[in-house]
C-alpha cells in the first residue's frame, strides 16, 4: 500500500511538472478550489459547518507550515572543516577558509577546525596554499545542509574534486 | 471637597510615594542621566509586553492574573525546544512564540475554568494555581524531557542523561529584537544633526547636544510594545472588548443581557496567558540566560507590583498605568542599592529597602483597594436607603 502512494506521489509530481505546476502550488490551488466549492455551497447547513473546520484546518496547516519554514531558515549549523587526508585524497599544506564571506580561519595539514552559519545553505570559499605560500586555487561551492545540524566537510576531497566531500560531523 | 481631595490622594498614593522616594535616592545614587535613561530604556523594553498582559483581564472583572506565570512557563518551553535544535535569530524567537501559542492557550483554558468555579476570588486562586502548574511544569522539565520528550543537545541536559540543566544559554536568541533596528542617542555636539539615518541597515541615530554619551534604544521591542498598545486599544472596542467591560462591571447584568459570561471570562485568560508567552520570550531574549527552574516564578509577582505602583487597582488599569509603573518600580531597582551605599555605606541595605518598600506598596495598594471597595458598596447600601447624609 505504502509502495502504491509513493508511486502515485512520484507520478503525480511529474504529471505536475511537465505543467510547470510545483507540488507546494499544487496544494494552494487545491486548498483554494476546496475553499470556493464550501463558499459555493453555503446556503446548506453542512457546508456551513464543514467550512468552519475548513478554515480552522487551513489555519493550523498555515501554521504547522510556518514553523517547518522558521525551523528550515532558522537552523545553525557547525561546519566542521577538516583538513585531513581522507580515502586517496592528501592533507594540502594550508588552506584559508571562509563562509559567507566572512573572515577567513587558517587550517593547516591535519588540523580540524568549525564554523557556524545560520539558514538553509551556505557559500564555503576555500583558498588552497602551497609550501611557498603561494595561492594555487581558490575553490567556491554553495552548500546545503538542509536539515542536518552539522556537517564536516573534507577540504582535501573538495580540492580534488570528489563529489562525496560533505560528510556526518564527528560525535 | 475634602472628600474629593481625599479620593484624589488615595487614588494616586502609590505612585506620589514612589515619585518621592525616586526623587531623594537619585541624587544619592550619584548615577549620570544617561544611564538612568539607558537602564529604565532597557527595562522598558523588557517587561512591558509582560506587564500589559495583565490589562485585560482586569478588564474582564478577574483582578490581578497571578496566572500569568503559566504563560510564561509556556514560552519557556518554546525557547528550551529552539535551544535544542539550534534555532537562532528572529526565526527562532517566532518559533518559540509559535511552540508556546498551543502550550499557553491549554492553559489559559484550564486556568479560567478553573477561575470561573471560584468567582470572586480569582486573585488567589490563579496564584495557587501557578504553584501547581509549577510542579507540572518541573516534572515536565526535570524528569520528562530528555527521556519522553525528544532533547538531544548535550549542552542542555544534565549529566545524567534527562532532565534540563538549571542554566540554558540563549546565546542565539540573545538581543536579536533588542539589536533588530540599531538606535542610538548621542551627545556628540556640534553636528547641528539631530536625526541621521546612516547606510543601509537603517541605523538611526538622533543627536542631542546636551547629553553625555550614548543611549541605545531597543526600538524594535519599543515598536512590539507600542503594536500591542494598540491592539488593546483597538480590543476595547470590539464585541468581545465590550463584553468584557460589561462583565468587569456587573456580571449578573451581563449574563442577563445575554453574555456568555464564563465563556468570555476564558477569552480574557486565555488570551493574558498567550499574551504572557511571547512577553516572557521578550523579557527573557533580553536577559540572554535562561533559569529553567526559576526564570517564570518572579515573573507574575514583578509584573503585578509594577502594575500596582503604576496606579493600577485590581479592578481598573490602562496603559498609562503600565508605562508609569515599569519606570517607578524599575527606576529603584537601578538606584536603590547605589543610594544605600552611599547614604549608609552599604549597597544591601538599599536593596532591603526597595524590596520592603516595593513589596509593601502591594499590600498597601490592594488593602486600599478593598477598603475602597468596601467604602462604594457602603455607599451604595445607603443611597437605596435615601440616606445620603450618613448615618
Amino acid at each position: 500500500m505504502q509502495e502504491v502512494m509513493n508511486e502515485y506521489i512520484v507520478l503525480l509530481t511529474q504529471y505536475l511538472t511537465q505543467w510547470g505546476i510545483s507540488p507546494g502550488l499544487a496544494g494552494v490551488i487545491l486548498a483554494v478550489v476546496v475553499w470556493l466549492l464550501l463558499y459555493l455551497g453555503r446556503g446548506l447547513g453542512v457546508f456551513r459547518f464543514l467550512m468552519r473546520w475548513y478554515q480552522r484546518l487551513l489555519l493550523l496547516a498555515g501554521l504547522v507550515a510556518l514553523g517547518f519554514w522558521l525551523f528550515y531558515i532558522g537552523r545553525e549549523h557547525q561546519v566542521f572543516l577538516d583538513n585531513k587526508p581522507m580515502n586517496d585524497y592528501r592533507a594540502l599544506e594550508q588552506v584559508n577558509v571562509s563562509i559567507n564571506g566572512g573572515e577567513s580561519v587558517e587550517i593547516m595539514a591535519r588540523e580540524r577546525s568549525v564554523k557556524k552559519t545560520v539558514g538553509p545553505e551556505f557559500e564555503l570559499k576555500a583558498e588552497i596554499f602551497d609550501e611557498d605560500g603561494e595561492i594555487v586555487d581558490t575553490i567556491t561551492r554553495t552548500i546545503t545542509p538542509k536539515c542536518s545540524k552539522d556537517i564536516m566537510i573534507n577540504l582535501p576531497m573538495l580540492a580534488g574534486g570528489a563529489e562525496d566531500f560533505v560528510l556526518p560531523a564527528p560525535r | 471637597m475634602i472628600r474629593k481631595l481625599f479620593d484624589i490622594i488615595a487614588g494616586n498614593a502609590v505612585p506620589a510615594v514612589f515619585i518621592i522616594i525616586s526623587a531623594f535616592a537619585i541624587p544619592l545614587s550619584g548615577y549620570s542621566a544617561s544611564y538612568l535613561i539607558q537602564e529604565l530604556l532597557t527595562r522598558i523594553g523588557r517587561n512591558s509586553f509582560l506587564i500589559l498582559s495583565l490589562l485585560i483581564p482586569i478588564m474582564a472583572g478577574m483582578g490581578l492574573n497571578f496566572g500569568m506565570v503559566l504563560g510564561a512557563m509556556a514560552g519557556q518551553i518554546g525557547l528550551l525546544f529552539i535551544c535544542d535544535w539550534g534555532i537562532v535569530g528572529i526565526p527562532g524567537m517566532l518559533l518559540a512564540c509559535l511552540i508556546g501559542t498551543p502550550i499557553a492557550i491549554v492553559l489559559g483554558i484550564f486556568c479560567g475554568a478553573v477561575m470561573n468555579r471560584a468567582k470572586g476570588r480569582e486573585m488567589v486562586t490563579s496564584y495557587i494555581l501557578g504553584f501547581f502548574i509549577n510542579g507540572v511544569y518541573q516534572m515536565t522539565v526535570l524528569y520528562l524531557m530528555g527521556w519522553i520528550i525528544p532533547i538531544t543537545n548535550p549542552a542542555l541536559l544534565l549529566s545524567r542523561g534527562y532532565g534540563v540543566r538549571n542554566a540554558v544559554s540563549l546565546l542565539g536568541i540573545r538581543g536579536i529584537l533588542d539589536n533588530l533596528i540599531p538606535a542610538i542617542i548621542t551627545g556628540t555636539q556640534g553636528a547641528g544633526q539631530f536625526f541621521s539615518v546612516q547606510g543601509g541597515n537603517a541605523f538611526v541615530m538622533i543627536q542631542l547636544p546636551f547629553l553625555e554619551g550614548s543611549i541605545r534604544i531597543p526600538l524594535a521591542t519599543l515598536i512590539v510594545i507600542a503594536l500591542f498598545c494598540v491592539f488593546i486599544v483597538w480590543f476595547r472596542k470590539t464585541k468581545l472588548g465590550q463584553d468584557m467591560r460589561a462583565i468587569g462591571q456587573n456580571q449578573a447584568v451581563a449574563d442577563s443581557a445575554g453574555i456568555p459570561v464564563n465563556r468570555t471570562r476564558i477569552i480574557a485568560i486565555v488570551i493574558s496567558t498567550v499574551l504572557a508567552c511571547y512577553g516572557q520570550i521578550i523579557y527573557l531574549q533580553n536577559m540572554g540566560t535562561l533559569n529553567t527552574y526559576n526564570s517564570h516564578d518572579q515573573a507574575g509577582m514583578f509584573s503585578i507590583a509594577a502594575l500596582l505602583i503604576g496606579g493600577a487597582s485590581v479592578s481598573r488599569a490602562s496603559i498609562a498605568n503600565v508605562f508609569v509603573g515599569v519606570i517607578l518600580f524599575h527606576l529603584m531597582f537601578i538606584v536603590a542599592p547605589m543610594a544605600g551605599k552611599n547614604l549608609i555605606g552599604e549597597a544591601q541595605i538599599g536593596e532591603y529597602f526597595r524590596v520592603f518598600v516595593s513589596y509593601g506598596i502591594i499590600a498597601i495598594a490592594l488593602v486600599l483597594h478593598a477598603w475602597k471597595r468596601n467604602r462604594e458598596r457602603e455607599a451604595a447600601r445607603r443611597s437605596l436607603r435615601g440616606n445620603k447624609g450618613g448615618e
